[in-house]
Parts: structure tokens; C-alpha cells; sequence
């Protein structure tokens, strides 16, 4: 017996009260365009604290899921720097003005990655693959080929955070444009039928993305963690690799 | 049997809805909800869950009670057939409340994690780690589940997770664990001969014996992630010995004050060792001792290798007691701990297992917080570990922490040195708020009763009395401020 335990304590070090389960991060990509003004944006305000009193208010579920949380126009800015909800007191009110630019926002996803996921390594969590979420009601206003550049080095197969995205389109989205946006194997893309209202659409899928947040920390701690797609119409849930 | 029928029932307000069902308030018995199951499964199984209490003799039955939302009744359709239950709800001291005012389940999310985050996040005030009041609610919780173990027929629970056993230190550390319409009534272990077989647990032995003598097909029973038994395959259901697999693994998290990623170790290495914290106190000395009984029983119910000498409840009730009294804790309501089982003791104590190790080790000082390493962090707040001490103040403090105060962590464990000055200013500010109330408490009875006009000599010496006290207080005010002017004058 003694000679099992001494092989046991070389082979791995105990486990200790510091060890943590790895966190799953969300990024919330908003887009805040001039043409969310007006309802769209009011819908988006009175909807995005429910992340806070979801999945804050829930230890079990604030304890493994991260949310940043992301504006897009003319640039993009995080509003909402990657948090642990218990620990957030409010929400910030987002608004609306300026342009579509895609790029600004892909490339500033990308710096953010990089730079909270070294954050984080120093701080001790390990991470599962951070997800993209992409919210827009228009098409890119900057030129096609910047913004697809800005995109390719987001999901460069090389780069070894490249995240897992998932776009809603609703109100003028293109969905070509969507598409190209996750054409990678695991993302996916969803669009609202034409001519639904983004007042009424916006609730339900803030709603089902509070939903699927809440089920993928489950799948965290079951050990495989699985991006739960809100529960629209044909959705499959995509599994999610760790990272190193 | 008690049964009721669906129609007789006036329902109430959906309160939750889950995969397998729907919870609804009783407006008529605020104490009771009903659970209504979906889709047209054999339900017979509830009746016996209903009765088996009645098999409890009486500590136990009053365990059961107390801590367990155990079902009162069955309810049918028209026809008889069983489609929900009445079980008890929460008592509302199962539950925390929020800064923002919400009150929510006490569930053991707040006791599994550094207690420094419940206080940020919520407000909320939970002992610190290796607390009398945490060892108090293993206590009581090992005290239900060996209820649940003490008659022939035995019942296994099956998902003692975060949301499904709740605690309260309001009135003493107890527990209350819901959910108990997913227990399963496991089959008569007579003749005596069979309990080592059954305890043992060996996985097929019992699923074979449950297919042999349950009346019922067997259904699905899944428990959570994160508190999920690890010596049950995936598609499989509990066992009795996952139920001591949880006690295990909640005495290491809860004593332990931490989210312990226990499981996928042992499913990826086959081996474990944890260490848990133990802070300084009237019993660190003998728990840190790696012999100390309770690592010892927590390392035999964390093992998978030997499944079948997983420690019963009962096992863990002594110890924990000792621990609980060496801590000063104030012990839970009931004093009265069910017997074991007579052929459990007959056996030979089991020697450790060979997978699992549970490591004592003391509790470091608290780091003073450290400031965020950037912006970006500012999700992963710098937690410091609260001072460790043995501080009862805990059982019964309120578990509502107002927001931005550093806790009574560091009242209640503040070291003697370098605080006596304050701590005579405090006594004389003490004495000087006595002493004023009851100066003007003396006033006014004195004047009342002089003023009601009874036993008018008495009053009037008590009056006197007063003045002659108060013209020596005025003398004494009056030399103070003379001592403390003169120099000042003469100079």
C-alpha cells in the first residue's frame, strides 16, 4: 500500500482548495449602428441585465462562465471587460450611433482574446475556448476586403484561442455576410425571417442566449464543455475543445 | 395510503419547472407544494415512496422531518392513476438573501468556494473554512442519510448535489435536502446475511438484486455534474454507495470551503489526493494529524477502487460530533444520533483505500489582496483567505452580511495584542452608556412617582436622593474643570 501512495504522490500533485475548474468565456458582440436606435437598442437595455441576475445571481453558474461584453460602429469598444457576473453591479447602458464596421470589431476581439486570456493564465484559470457571440442589424459598412481580413486572422487556423462563433442577424443582416462570418467547421449563423421586429426578436434571443450560457456551465463541469446554441429552430449544440 | 385526488386539489402558482415536471404552490397549505409529472410513465413506485417512512422509528422519523422534503401523499387522476406528489416546502430559513433584496435557495454553492466571494458578490456572510457550523452541517446531513440507512429496507437518494441539499445556521447548523422523490426504495437487505453484499454495494450485485425483488421497473435516475459519483458508469443509476460518495465529497468541500474538481482527477488518473485545509484552533492539533478519523472515513468514501467500503453515515456521526464539540460549535437541534446497524460493528474496520488520500494541511495566514493584474481581469477578483480561527460566533450569526463591510471574520478572530488601548476606551464608553441610561431612567421613575401621588414620602426621599447625587456629580464635574482651567488661567 505505502508503495501505491508514494507513487501517487509523485505522479500527480494534490489536488488543492485552489484548484478551479476551467471557465468558459463569452464574448458579447453588439453591434450599436445609428439603425439600432430607437426600440432595438431600448429592447437590448432593458434585456441585458437579465446576464446579471441569471447567471450572477447563481453561484454555481457564475463560478465557470465569463462574459465581456462588447459594443461595434465605427469602433469597438468593451463596454463590459470580461467579468464573473456575481462580481458586476450593473450593466452598462449601451448607445446607439455611427457606422457598421466589422473590422474595427473582429479586430479588437482578437486583441481582447489575447489579452485576457494571458489575464487569466496569471490569475490562475484555465480556459476552454472562448465564444464569439455576434449580434447585428445591418451589413458591414467598411470595405469587404478589410473586414474579411480582420475576420481571417480571428479565425486563423494557427491561432491556437481562435474562438467559436456564433452570428444573429436580424433587421437589414446580410445572411451571406453572416455566413462568411462563421464559415469555420464549428460556427454557426442564425437569421431572423425578413421583416420580423427586432423589438420582438431581440428579447428571444437574449433570452435563449441567457438560456444556453446557463446550460453550457453544466457541460463545464461534466468535464466536456459544449456551446449550447439557444434554443431556436434547428440548433445543435457544437462541442467545444480546452485549451492548453 | 394517503392519496389525493387531482380534481380535490386547488393548485396554486407555477413555482419551477423542470425536465421531469412542473412545482406548483398550494394556496390552501402555503407549507406544501405539488410536483405534477409529465408524459404517462409507471408512476406506482411513489406509493411506496410515500409509506416508507413509516417503516422510521422515532429519532429517525424526526431526522427525516426535519431535514427532508420527503412526500406526504400521492396524487391521481379519476381513474387512480398517479400523476404528482405533496411534499413539503423549504423552510424559508433555507435561504439566503441577496444584496439586491431576492431571496434564494441556500444552496451549497455559497459554502463551496472562497468565503471571501459570497460576501463581494452577494452580501452574504459564510463561515470560513474548517468552522464549527461547517463541520456542524456534515454533522447533520450524515445524521439524515443515516436515517435513511436505518431500517431494512433502506432508501438511496441518488443526487445529493449543490441544489439539492440546502443549509441554514440560523437556529444551529441543519440541512434540508429536496428532491427526494428522486430516491429509489432499494430492496429488503433480510436475511441479515446479505446487508455486507448490499452495503458493499458492488454495482452489478445491486442492480441485479433490485431487478430480482423491485416490484417496479427501474427509472432513470441521473445525478449533477460536479457531484456525480464517479464510480458509476455514464447511462447507470446510483447506488447506495453514491450517497456515501456524496457525504465524502460534501464533508471535503463544505469543511474545505472549496469547488474540489475532484472527479475528473479520479476518472482521468485513478488515483487521488486532496488536501484540505485545516485552520489554527482549539482542534487543529488532532486534525492535522493525517490519522485523524475523519480523513480517514473522507478518503474511504471518496474511493472508487473499493466502492464497497465506502463508510456509512452512521460512521461519520461520532466524529464529526467530537469535532463539532472541539470547535465549540453548538451542535445541531437534535442531540440524539440514530444507533448503527448491530452487523456493522461486528465487522473488522476496513483498511484504507489505496486511490485516495486526504492530506491535512494548515490553513496559510491570509494574504493582504493583491491589486488586479489588469483591466481585462477584473473578472477574477484577488481573493484573500479569511483568517482562520475557531469561531462559534458563527452558528447562529445571521446570514445577511450588509454590503462593503470586511465581515466579522476579523471581529471575531482579532488577536488580543496591540488592541488595549482601544479595547479600554470601548469598556469605558460601555460604562459611561450604562451608566447615562440608567441615570435617566432613575429621573423619570423618581418624578412619576412623586407626580402619581402614591407613597408620597418614599418618592420624595428617592427625589432627594437623586439631587444629593446629582449636586455630588456637579461637584465633581465642577473640580474636574477647575484642575483642567487653572493652569491655564493662572499661566
Amino acid at each position: 500500500m505505502t508503495a501505491t501512495l508514494k507513487k501517487m504522490t509523485v505522479a500527480d500533485s494534490p489536488l488543492s482548495a485552489q484548484e478551479r475548474y476551467s471557465v468558459f468565456p463569452f464574448y458579447i458582440c453588439m453591434d450599436v449602428s445609428e439603425s439600432m436606435s430607437g426600440e432595438p437598442i431600448t429592447a437590448v437595455n432593458k434585456q441585458l441585465p437579465l446576464l446579471r441576475t441569471s447567471i450572477g445571481s447563481d453561484p454555481a453558474v457564475a463560478e465557470v462562465i465569463r462574459v465581456g461584453i462588447i459594443t461595434f460602429s465605427d469602433t469597438a469598444t468593451s463596454v463590459l471587460p470580461l467579468s464573473d457576473l456575481s462580481m458586476v453591479d450593473a450593466i452598462p447602458e449601451l448607445v446607439a450611433r455611427g457606422r457598421t464596421s466589422y473590422a474595427a470589431m473582429f479586430d479588437h476581439v482578437f486583441k481582447v482574446i489575447e489579452s485576457d486570456y494571458h489575464a487569466s493564465r496569471s490569475a490562475g484559470d484555465r480556459w476552454y475556448r472562448p465564444a464569439v457571440i455576434l449580434i447585428s442589424d445591418g451589413r458591414p459598412t467598411d470595405e469587404s476586403e478589410r473586414w474579411r481580413s480582420a475576420l481571417s486572422r480571428l479565425t486563423e487556423p494557427s491561432w491556437k484561442r481562435r474562438p467559436n462563433i456564433l452570428a444573429f442577424g436580424f433587421g437589414d443582416a446580410d445572411p451571406a455576410v453572416l455566413s462568411a462570418v462563421t464559415s469555420a467547421k464549428a460556427n454557426r449563423a442564425f437569421v431572423a425571417a425578413e421583416g420580423a421586429d427586432p423589438a420582438t426578436v431581440i428579447p428571444e434571443l437574449l433570452a435563449g442566449l441567457v438560456q444556453s450560457i446557463v446550460s453550457s456551465s453544466a457541460s463545464v463541469y461534466d468535464g466536456q464543455a459544449l456551446l449550447e446554441a439557444p434554443q431556436l429552430a434547428s440548433m445543435r449544440a457544437i462541442p467545444v475543445d480546452e485549451l492548453d | 395510503m394517503q392519496r389525493f385526488v387531482l380534481g380535490e386539489l386547488r393548485v396554486g402558482d407555477l413555482l419551477a419547472q423542470g425536465g421531469e415536471g412542473a412545482v406548483y404552490q398550494l394556496p390552501l397549505q402555503p407549507h406544501l407544494v405539488f410536483k405534477a409529472y409529465r408524459g404517462d410513465n409507471d408512476r406506482g413506485y411513489l406509493d411506496d415512496l410515500v409509506a416508507w417512512p413509516d417503516l422510521l422509528a422515532e429519532p429517525e422519523a424526526e431526522v427525516l422531518r426535519s431535514s427532508a422534503a420527503w412526500p406526504t401523499s400521492v396524487v391521481t387522476e379519476e381513474g387512480g392513476r398517479p400523476v404528482g406528489l405533496v411534499m413539503p416546502r423549504a423552510p424559508r430559513r433555507f435561504s439566503v438573501r441577496h444584496r439586491d433584496g431576492q431571496r434564494r435557495l441556500a444552496t451549497l454553492s455559497y459554502l463551496t468556494c472562497d468565503p471571501a466571494r459570497p460576501a463581494k458578490a452577494y452580501g452574504i456572510a459564510v463561515p470560513p473554512a474548517g468552522d464549527a457550523g461547517r463541520y456542524g452541517l456534515v454533522l447533520a446531513l450524515a445524521r439524515l442519510l443515516s436515517a435513511f440507512d436505518s431500517v431494512e429496507t433502506p432508501v438511496s437518494h441518488g443526487d445529493l448535489s449543490t441544489k439539492n441539499v440546502l443549509w441554514s445556521l440560523e437556529r444551529g447548523p441543519e440541512v434540508y435536502v429536496i428532491d427526494c422523490d428522486s430516491a429509489e426504495v432499494l430492496p429488503s437487505r433480510a436475511p441479515p446475511g446479505c446487508r455486507v453484499l448490499l452495503a458493499g454495494g458492488a454495482d452489478a450485485a445491486e442492480a441485479d438484486a433490485a431487478e430480482a425483488i423491485a416490484p417496479h421497473p427501474p427509472r432513470r435516475r441521473a445525478m449533477t455534474p460536479n457531484w456525480d459519483d464517479p464510480a458509476v458508469q455514464k447511462g447507470h443509476n446510483p447506488t447506495m454507495a453514491s450517497d456515501r460518495y456524496s457525504l465524502g465529497l460534501i464533508f471535503l468541500r463544505v469543511v474545505g470551503a472549496a469547488n474540489f474538481p475532484v472527479q475528473a482527477r479520479q476518472r482521468r488518473e485513478g488515483t487521488l489526493s486532496v488536501e484540505v485545509p485545516v485552520p489554527g484552533g482549539p482542534a487543529a492539533k488532532q486534525l492535522l494529524d493525517g490519522r485523524h478519523p475523519l480523513w480517514e472515513l473522507c478518503a474511504r468514501a471518496l474511493s472508487v477502487e473499493a466502492v464497497g467500503s465506502r463508510p456509512t453515515a452512521a460512521e461519520w456521526v461520532e466524529p464529526l460530533q467530537e469535532v463539532s464539540a472541539l470547535l465549540g460549535g453548538a451542535g445541531t437541534p437534535s442531540k440524539r444520533s440514530p444507533a448503527p446497524l448491530a452487523p456493522l460493528n461486528a465487522s473488522p474496520p476496513p483498511s484504507r483505500p489505496t486511490d485516495v488520500q486526504v492530506i491535512p494541511r494548515p490553513l496559510r495566514a491570509p494574504k493582504p489582496p493583491t491589486a488586479n493584474l489588469s483591466g481585462a481581469s477584473g473578472a477574477s477578483p484577488a481573493m484573500s483567505q479569511p483568517p482562520g480561527s475557531g469561531s462559534n460566533a458563527w452558528s447562529k450569526a445571521s446570514a445577511a452580511l450588509p454590503p462593503a463591510t470586511q465581515g466579522p471574520f476579523s471581529a471575531a478572530s482579532r488577536p488580543g495584542g496591540g488592541s488595549d488601548d482601544r479595547s479600554l476606551r470601548s469598556q469605558a464608553k460601555v460604562l459611561w452608556v450604562a451608566f447615562w441610561r440608567w441615570w435617566v431612567k432613575a429621573h423619570q421613575d423618581a418624578l412619576f412617582a412623586l407626580a402619581a401621588g402614591r407613597r408620597k414620602r418614599r418618592a420624595a426621599l428617592r427625589v432627594l436622593a437623586l439631587l444629593a447625587l446629582d449636586i455630588v456629580l456637579v461637584g465633581v464635574a465642577a473640580g474636574i474643570v477647575a484642575l483642567v482651567v487653572s493652569p491655564i488661567t493662572r499661566g
